[in-house]
Parts: structure tokens; sequence; C-alpha cells
């Protein structure tokens, strides 16, 4: 922690408290590492600051990292962002957590506490809840393009299979992008299969609803949100990230399709 | 509207809502904001739905508003972020079988159909984002800068 006297007699020089710079720090890392928006997290270390007293600060985020200046420059701290997942109950959890600092301004201490325990509280869904939802969410939306029940079916099968085959994969990039690339190697799989076995059944719809859940739709969404907000920097970032990840799903479309096009399916189209 | 219609609507505004709760419980959204989830999907078809005839672009585009719409106000109301309610929502308006066609176009190649479907799902994205984004600057004038939270000034941090 840099402190520098200033010659001004006011004993504002004193730099900002160590505690204060690290609970900015950990919610600003906890936001962006659920996904948030890089406008809410300046604006949230910003708003911390402030509570405790420092009114000279500034905030600058981008999706992979956080550097916040305290007390008019006499303090900086960095944060860098590794582990980025898009975790909506987090992004919740620190967002109230960053509420509860402003209007409660508790002795920051106490704000570190509350850190530790929105860092470790654990799944807010049992385990079950994820196959059946993808299951659910699968068929649904294959219903919605004009899918018939056995389609649905075969979806909600792929979007099984395909969340208890990465439950646990955790929220490392490098593993995301193998997620959404094995996802539309499965789901392709699983269509080719049951659309060889029942009569009838139309692999593109199996396909579309078999992926539509691990489509980068929150990445997108964020995308679009921070370049309304003139942060083109972190939209075109998250743009990156969506299109990436639609890039692993396709890969993985991709491959299965070409696999099973001449051996399954005698060359038809899918 | 005949009784066989209305009830393929409901079916398929039960399939909206059901596909962003999905997603919703997928990406660990809080519980309190699951119904509102479902209200966003459903917000989604709803709007979207009956004006398919006028192609991709427009009926996505209200779609997307839609959802932004419902999700800015469950947003201040549950005080919870806005992405936590309009990412699921927008679910159902995403261009699955568009981009799944290019992509087969682009394995097998099919590179006319790789194009067009992929032009076209670009488009169908670009209006969603379009809808997302007039809502939500409508909402940020709505709102204003909020002042920062009232704080004594010169009042330094307790310490431990």
């Amino acid at each position: 922690m840099a402190e520098t006297a200033t010659g001004g007699a006011s004993r504002q020089a004193q730099g900002p408290d160590a505690t204060v710079v690290g609970l900015v720090l950990d919610v600003g890392e906890g936001l962006l590492s659920a996904g948030a928006e890089t406008e809410r997290v300046e604006d949230t270390a910003v708003r911390i600051a402030n509570a405790y007293g420092d009114r000279d600060v500034d905030a600058f985020a981008v999706p992979t990292g956080l550097f916040v200046s305290f007390a008019g420059g006499r303090a900086t701290g960095m944060r860098r962002v590794r582990n980025r997942g898009m975790d909506l109950g987090r992004l919740a959890d620190w967002n109230d957590l960053a509420r509860r600092v402003c209007e409660e301004r508790p002795p920051a201490a106490t704000g570190a506490d509350w850190v530790r325990q929105v860092t470790a509280r654990g799944e807010p869904y049992p385990a079950w809840a994820a196959p059946v939802m993808a299951a659910a969410g699968n068929a649904a939306f294959t219903y919605l393009v004009g899918g018939r029940a056995t389609e649905a079916a075969l979806a909600a099968l792929s979007g099984v299979v395909v969340q208890a085959a990465v439950r646990g994969v955790g929220s490392h990039f490098t593993r995301r992008f193998f997620h959404a690339a094995a996802g539309g190697f499965a789901a392709v799989l699983i269509a080719a299969a049951g659309a060889h076995v029942l009569p009838g059944v139309r692999p593109v719809m199996v396909v579309t609803g078999g992926i539509v859940l691990l489509l980068p739709g929150l990445a997108l969404t964020a995308a679009v949100r921070d370049m309304l907000t003139g942060d083109f920097l972190a939209g075109a970032a998250r743009s990156l990230e969506a299109l990436v990840t639609a890039a692993a799903l396709a890969a993985g479309v991709a491959l299965a399709s070409s696999l099973l096009l001449s051996h399954v399916l005698g060359g038809g189209p899918l | 509207m005949s009784a066989a219609a209305l009830l393929a609507s409901v079916g398929y505004a039960a399939a909206a809502a059901t596909t962003s709760v999905a997603f919703a419980v997928l990406r660990n959204a809080p519980r309190r904001t699951l119904w509102v989830c479902a209200l966003a999907g459903l917000a989604a078809w709803a709007a979207s739905a009956p004006i398919q005839y006028l192609g991709e672009t427009a009926p996505v585009f209200l779609g997307g508003a839609a959802v932004t719409a419902v999700a800015e106000v469950a947003a201040a109301r549950l005080r919870v972020p806005v992405l936590t309610v309009l990412a699921p929502g927008i679910l159902p308006l995403t261009p699955g079988l568009l981009a799944y066609h290019s992509i087969l176009g682009l394995a097998t190649g099919g590179y006319d159909v790789a194009v067009r479907d992929g032009i076209l799902a670009l488009f169908w994205a670009g209006s969603l984002a379009a809808g997302i984004a007039a809502v939500g600057l409508v909402a940020r004038a709505l709102r204003g800068r909020r002042p920062a939270a009232p704080t004594e000034t010169g009042v330094s941090a307790d310490r431990p």
C-alpha cells in the first residue's frame, strides 16, 4: 500500500484503509467472475469506497481485471480475474453484499466476513436439478421450434446426458470450451441414433433442442449491455467470448455430423 | 381464434417459459427470480409469435424489447441485477435452427446454405441485440444517474 504525504495541511494524506481496499477488490472480483457488466463493477467499487468516506475514487474494469484508485490516487488496487463463469446466483449474491455494505457501512473487517460467507456459499440447487431442468428446457425448445413429441424426448435425453457428463466441469474457460464442444457432439450422436431407430424423427429438431442451453446467451446479453453503456472494450471482449463458445459448439456439431453423414445416414441430409 | 389454436398457443407459451426457467436453474439463478424468468420467457414468445409473418427481424426485435422491459422492472423490484432475468428470458428467441443449419452446411460442404443461414442468424441476433439495447437505453434514461450513497465527509473507515 503506497502512502505518500502531500504538502497540504489536511491529514487526508493518510492513504485508505487496506481492509477497505481489499473489500472493494473482493466484491469487484466476485461480480466480474460471476459475469457482471463492467459498468456495474466500476459503479459498485466507487460506491463502496464512497461509503467508507473516500470521495475521490476511480475504477476501471475489464472482464478479466479490475483497477481501483483510492483517495485521489494515493493508493491503487488491482485484481486479476482468472476464474470466470456465468453464475446468476453469485451475481445476485455479490450485488446484495455490495448494497448491504453501502447501506450499513459495517467495519471493514465485518465486510470481509460477509465476503467469506458469499464465497463459501454452496450450490443453490440440488444435483438432480441440472439434468432434470436441462431435459425440460431442451424438450420445451424443441417443441417451440416445431418439433414432435419423439423429437422433444430425444432432445431431453441429450440434455440429461450432457449435464450428467459435465456436472463439476467448473468455470475455467478452457473447460467450458470443451463442454460446449462435447455437448454439440453428444446432441448430434443422440439425434442420429434416434433417427436411425425411430421412424419420422428429424435429427435437425433434436439437435436444435439439444444445444439450446449450451448457446452463449449470457455472454451475448452481457456484451450488448456493455456496449450499451459505451463500454466497447468489455463489449468486444464478451462478444468474442460468445463467438468462441459458439465456435466450440459448432465444432462439436460439425465433427459429429461429418463423421455420421457417410456412415450412419448413408449421405442423406441431417 | 379456434380452440385448437388457443391450446397450441398456451403450449408454446409454456414451452418458452420452461426454456427460460431451465436456463435460469442451470446458471444458478436465485430461486426468488425463477417466476420472473418464466414471465420473461413468456413475454419473449408473446411479443414475437403474433407477428411472425413479418419475417425474422421485426418479431425478434419486439421479443427482445419485451423481455428487457420485464427484466428492467423485475430487477428494480426484486433488487437483483438485470442480467439475472434478461439472459434466461431471451433464450426462446435464439436463432438455434438457423445457426445449426449454418454449421451443418459448413461441415458438409453446403456453403450456399451455410452462408445464407449464417447471415440470417447474424441478422436475427442483431435485431435481438437492438431490441435489448432500445429498451435498456430507455430504462437508463428513466432511472437517471443516481447519486452515490450519502456519507459524512471526512469519515474514515472504522479500523478493526
